[in-house]
């Protein structure tokens, strides 16, 4: 019998789903698993004993946690598909807007009431695997769905984009004083942005023991403002970003004081 | 009182539902609700830096990051007054045309054609006629190829930014790609075979069709025409298209001095008529533009004119290295406005004398279409109301879908609900 698949798609662009669907040969993987849930591509779609589940998209309201709660009950290895699964993304950057007057100035009036804060996946749920990247890289989702075929282990790349980048040594984006933050970044994307010479936007998250600090430091000493900087590590990781820059900002203050 | 629904509609970009009250065997009630959570992308990008602004509204839309990117950076370059090279905005004009192509063949292969073969799914599809499948994934990967060879990714571009291209494609790729699309120029012409086959409903909504003109199907963006008849600057869309937000959805919807309009493959074809080539121009005299559901049929012919139109622009195309052109920050607004997949997208900003975006307002091509849609079903269900309640929903999902409604994009699926009495 071939394993029951799901993806499962709740707040955010979709990007991920259709990476999936951009495979070259989409349909030879498709066609390895018994496909049962998948909006996207499907009229009937059915909430059942999954054997592997992707869920992509940001969770942002109560209805959303109940039918993850209700999926993960139900699956046997569940996949956090994309930057908004994994860290809450692009949609958690609505949590740090300043005021209400943001929140009303794009729908005007009313807002979901069952709305919670964006956050991600394993906020409430047990995950097996963390797919990073804005979008998914499709060579890491075909590497995983051979290994779960095969049954084999595989784990997410624990070292940093710096690690993999090109660009390494002379040509370092922070030897130019750009604001590059492959240091903190998540690799297994082989520095992709930075072969096209793109600096990393932190797009797979921040690595375990990511130094902040040390970056919002470095990058002020380049001369960017406070807002250029807030603004760049604010994107795919609000959560940290607002951790770190109250601490750096209180430290830089006294820092000050004592030099005056 | 009997009633339909449609909870959570399937193969279209986005979470939406339908709710539909039948009395008497009237339509009382017919409400197309949008549920996708709110992302509230307008508001997130306040207090962003200029240069953050094309990386974040790339993720609007994951089938159309294309558009976005390229409509943000264009607002942003309009707005600091950055004009760049006539090379630059070719490769943006082939990047929009391999993202049409991309979402096009994705739509109709995928998500419309398996309601007129009785299928659930391409996937089924591909066990009835694999032929069918086979052809759209050789446009798609031609698409995607055209996409990443371009903009170094097929979802959300990283080499495509202010002031021009972080590196320029290769020229032996680009070669490749010319050889690639004149492949599947045959295959273009069996979709719109195949499509204009296809047994559509007899149905006419009559509407104001807006598209952007000029001396580029693809790639215009001075003048909003409508029909040859009424013109409108660019720069002055946000007076003449007025969005509201409707109640119980996240959604917006966009009217027109209280009518709704239409936008997309069908109301280009019908504006720019005149820039179509002539294989193109004997097609479309078949088409009825009042019926959405030739919406399909549109999109075929734009597959066509989308690979006929980047085959030449590649032809001609000697690349040089150029420097990127830089912004000089001041206190400015501004407007980018294209043609994505599904219609005019536009974004406007304002930024602060830091370079700061003070001000947001994106006007998707959903949006906009959502009001004549949600008309166009009412209108339409009186049609179908003698059939099985199976049968309308399929009716009216075939309807919805022919709109190629992204929903990730005007929140951002479809529950169907029918109450009859």
């Amino acid at each position: 019998m071939k394993p029951k698949l799901g993806i499962v798609s709740f707040t955010g662009c979709q990007g991920c789903q259709f990476t999936i669907l951009f495979i070259n040969d989409i349909m030879k993987y498709l066609n390895k698993f018994d496909v049962q849930y998948f909006h996207l591509m499907r009229e009937k779609n059915r909430e059942t004993n999954f054997d592997i589940v992707f869920v992509e998209g940001a969770i942002t309201s109560k209805r959303e946690v109940e039918k993850l709660k209700r999926i993960r009950a139900k699956t046997k290895f569940l996949v956090a598909l994309g930057a908004c699964a994994t860290h809450g993304g692009i949609p958690a950057m609505r949590n740090f807007l300043e005021n209400k007057e943001l929140l009303t100035h794009v729908y005007n009036q009313k807002m979901l009431k069952d709305s919670i804060e964006a956050a991600p996946v394993s906020d409430f749920v047990e995950v097996d695997y963390f797919m990073y990247g804005c979008p998914i890289i499709k060579e890491e989702f075909i590497a995983l769905t051979n290994a779960f075929l095969k049954k084999k282990e595989i784990k997410e790349c624990e070292t940093s984009v710096c690690m993999e980048c090109p660009k390494r040594g002379k040509d370092c984006y922070l030897n130019k004083k750009t604001i590059c933050l492959g240091a903190v970044t998540h690799g297994g994307c082989k520095a992709l942005c930075l072969k096209d010479n793109h600096p990393c936007i932190l797009c797979r998250g921040p690595i375990k023991n990511a130094n902040f600090g040390v970056e919002i430091e470095l990058f002020s000493k380049f001369g960017y403002s406070e807002d250029q900087i807030k603004s760049k590590i604010a994107k795919f990781y609000p959560k940290e970003h607002v951790k770190w820059h109250k601490r750096v900002l209180k430290r830089l203050k006294k820092d000050e004081k004592n030099n005056s | 009182m009997k009633k339909i629904t449609l909870d959570h509609i399937t193969k279209i970009e986005g979470h939406a539902r339908l709710f539909v009250k039948i009395k008497d065997g009237a339509v009382k009630k017919c409400s197309l609700k949008i549920f996708e959570g709110s992302r509230y992308f307008e508001g997130i990008v306040k207090g962003k830096h200029y240069s953050d602004l094309p990386d974040i509204t790339s993720r609007i839309c994951g089938v159309c990051s294309v558009s976005h990117t390229v409509a943000s950076i264009k607002a942003i370059e309009n707005a600091f007054g950055l004009k760049v090279s006539e090379q630059t905005q070719l490769l943006r004009e082939l990047l929009i045309i391999g993202g049409v192509l991309q979402s096009h063949v994705l739509h109709l292969y995928f998500l419309v054609l398996p309601d007129y073969y009785g299928c659930s799914s391409a996937i089924e599809l591909a066990k009835k006629d694999a032929s069918l499948v086979k052809r759209a994934l050789l446009i798609k990967r031609t698409a995607n190829n055209m996409v990443s060879t371009i903009a170094a990714r097929d979802v959300h571009p990283i080499s495509a930014v202010i002031g021009g291209f972080t590196r320029l494609p290769e020229q032996s790729k680009l070669n490749g790609l010319i050889k690639d699309l004149r492949l599947i120029k045959s295959d273009a012409e069996q979709t719109i075979k195949l499509f204009k086959g296809l047994d559509y409903p007899d149905f006419k909504k009559e509407s104001d069709k807006f598209a952007l003109t000029g001396n580029s199907y693809f790639y215009s963006d001075k003048v909003i025409s409508c029909k040859g008849n009424l013109c409108i600057q660019t720069n002055e869309y946000d007076k003449h298209f007025k969005e509201y937000f409707k109640s119980g959805s996240t959604a917006e919807f966009a009217w027109r001095k209280g009518k709704s309009y239409a936008v997309g493959a069908l109301a280009r074809l019908t504006v720019n008529k005149s820039v179509l080539s002539e294989y193109s121009k004997k097609i479309i005299n078949d088409l009825d533009p009042d019926n959405p559901f030739h919406n399909n049929i549109a999109q075929a012919i734009e597959l066509y004119e989308g690979i006929m139109q980047a085959i030449r622009i590649l032809e001609n195309l000697k690349l040089k290295n150029e420097k990127m052109k830089e912004v000089k920050v001041k206190a400015c607004e501004g407007i980018g406005a294209l043609e994505a997949p599904r219609g005019i997208l536009f974004h406007k900003y304002k930024f602060n004398s830091k370079g700061i975006c003070k001000f947001a307002n994106i006007t998707t091509p959903t949006t906009q279409n959502l009001p004549h849609l949600e008309q166009a079903i009412k209108e339409y269900l009186p049609c179908i109301l003698d059939k099985s309640e199976e049968e309308i929903k399929l009716q009216i999902e075939k309807l919805i879908r022919a709109y190629d409604p992204c929903i990730s994009c005007s929140t951002h699926f479809l529950d169907f609900k029918l109450e009859r009495t």
